[in-house]
């Protein structure tokens, strides 16, 4: 039978003492972590977009049950009502249709404006789909997981949308899994304008269903109901996106509804889009880019 | 020299301390169909590591549950450090607690769960809020709290099944 000696008193005392030393050790080392953190270390964005990728296929795995039982809910409500909203859809595809033909007009009549007055405004860039996979923030964090990276040719900093409108911005990126911000976090800073008054403002995410509005001009030019866009003033995010509506406005600040329901977010759609006079980031050539793109100027070249 | 015989203990007595720990943290990306209800979901790593600190200490190495937290934090998308903070706190309670929680009741267990989760929580909350140099509401962390509290009992049977099933060292 194999042997050894037992651990004398002193030993064990040593142990003891090593363990001691290792957890407190341990607790400084997130301690400094969490210290450092507000400097986004190179290395540190590196481990999260890696991660995102390894996770990917798990949260994938446990998304399904969820998402089989929330199709099965979503099948039943609307075979219920799928007779009253064909004919619903029946009469606004009717109205839609006029409404397009004087769209159309509109819209051959500002090309024609902008050429005459020499206007160059960027495009809306090329879309690229991809289904939530998971929503892994707790307490203190809003985002998503999205099944879309590098290779679809996705890059941090994009604004993420749905029909809808915004949803958030793309923080972290991985191979093909990236990780967005939805505007409800509590980092998520946002240039709007609101839309009856013109009034621009930043957004900032609370951790809750309602984003504040703070920096206004003139708050009292601001009412219940006005839409709330982005300006593109923030550099980052294209101007003209659906951001929600003002539904408080009081003492305890200016409150938004965000246009797109956060808990039901299924697919959702990341605009890759420059904005002009801007730098690419460090370290990232425009040449390198996993992406063909298109110009990104009407009547400018790329 | 008194020698004693060499304890063998088996690989998975070994490795599932950790692994359970890691899979509870793994456990955050499972999506649950409920409007608001991930933002407060249980945190199942803490209850994984108080459950293996009580029953298991010697398999459960510090090192294990900061690489736990990291992962968290990583899933989570929250400042790297503090879910290391909060597992770590849990894990020092236990230790300091070990005869008070060791062979009692699972009533006596599931109490210093209450106050081990408490600590973690509110740990969590002070590292997000130091991080973010701004103040948080306490309500999304305490509403997560009490569902992690109600929760235990399930994960806790489940794991004491994992326990029970453990070689014991030959």
């Amino acid at each position: 039978m194999a042997t050894r000696a037992r651990p004398s008193g002193r030993l064990w005392l040593v142990r003891l003492w090593l363990q001691r030393f290792a957890f407190l050790l341990l607790l400084a080392a997130a301690f400094a972590l969490l210290a450092l953190g507000r400097v986004e270390a190179p290395w540190a964005g590196k481990l999260r977009a890696g991660l995102l990728d390894a996770i990917a296929p798990v949260a994938h795995a446990l998304s399904l049950p969820g998402r089989a039982v929330s199709d099965w809910f979503g099948s039943v409500k609307d075979t219920a009502q799928l007779q009253r909203q064909n004919a619903e859809l029946k009469a606004e595809i009717e109205s839609l249709k006029l409404r397009l033909t004087a769209l159309d007009e509109l819209a051959r009549e500002n090309g024609e404006f902008r050429k005459l007055l020499g206007i160059q405004i960027h495009d809306e860039g090329r879309h690229i789909a991809a289904r939530v996979i998971a929503d892994p923030g707790g307490p203190y964090v809003r985002s998503v997981l999205v099944r879309a990276g590098h290779r679809d040719g996705v890059r941090k900093g994009r604004a993420v949308i749905t029909a809808q409108g915004l949803v958030g911005r793309v923080t972290e990126v991985g191979e093909f899994t990236s990780r967005v911000m939805l505007i409800t976090d509590l980092n998520s800073r946002t240039a709007v304008i609101i839309g009856n008054s013109g009034e621009r403002a930043i957004m900032t995410g609370a951790n809750a269903d309602l984003p504040r509005l703070l920096h206004l001009g003139r708050s009292g030019a601001v009412a219940k109901g006005d839409k709330v866009m982005t300006s593109g003033h923030d550099g980052i995010l294209p101007p003209g996106l659906p951001v929600g509506d003002v539904v408080e406005v009081g003492p305890g600040g200016i409150r938004v509804r965000p246009a797109v329901d956060m808990q039901s977010l299924g697919f959702v759609r990341i605009i890759d889009h420059d904005m002009p006079g801007l730098l690419p980031p460090p370290g990232e050539k425009t040449a390198e880019r996993a992406a063909p793109r298109r110009s990104r100027y009407d009547g400018g070249s790329p | 020299m008194i020698a004693a015989p060499v304890r063998r203990v088996h690989w998975y007595t070994q490795i599932a301390p950790v692994a359970t720990v890691i899979a509870a943290v793994l456990l955050d990306l499972l999506w649950i169909p409920v409007p608001g209800f991930n933002a407060v979901a249980p945190a199942f790593a803490v209850m994984a590591v108080y459950c293996w600190a009580v029953w298991r200490p010697e398999y459960l190495p510090y090192t294990g549950v900061f690489a736990a937290g990291l992962l968290e934090d990583l899933v989570r998308g929250t400042p790297l450090g503090a879910g290391a903070l909060a597992l770590l706190a849990a894990q020092g309670f236990v230790w300091a607690q070990q005869r008070l929680l060791r062979s009692r009741s699972f009533e006596v267990m599931w109490l210093g769960f209450a106050v081990a989760a408490l600590l973690a929580a509110v740990i969590s909350w002070a590292a997000v809020a130091f991080s973010y140099r701004a103040v948080l509401s306490p309500w999304p962390g305490a509403m997560q709290y009490v569902l992690t509290v109600a929760a235990f009992p399930a994960l806790a049977l489940l794991l004491m099944r994992i326990e029970r099933g453990m070689p014991r060292p030959a």
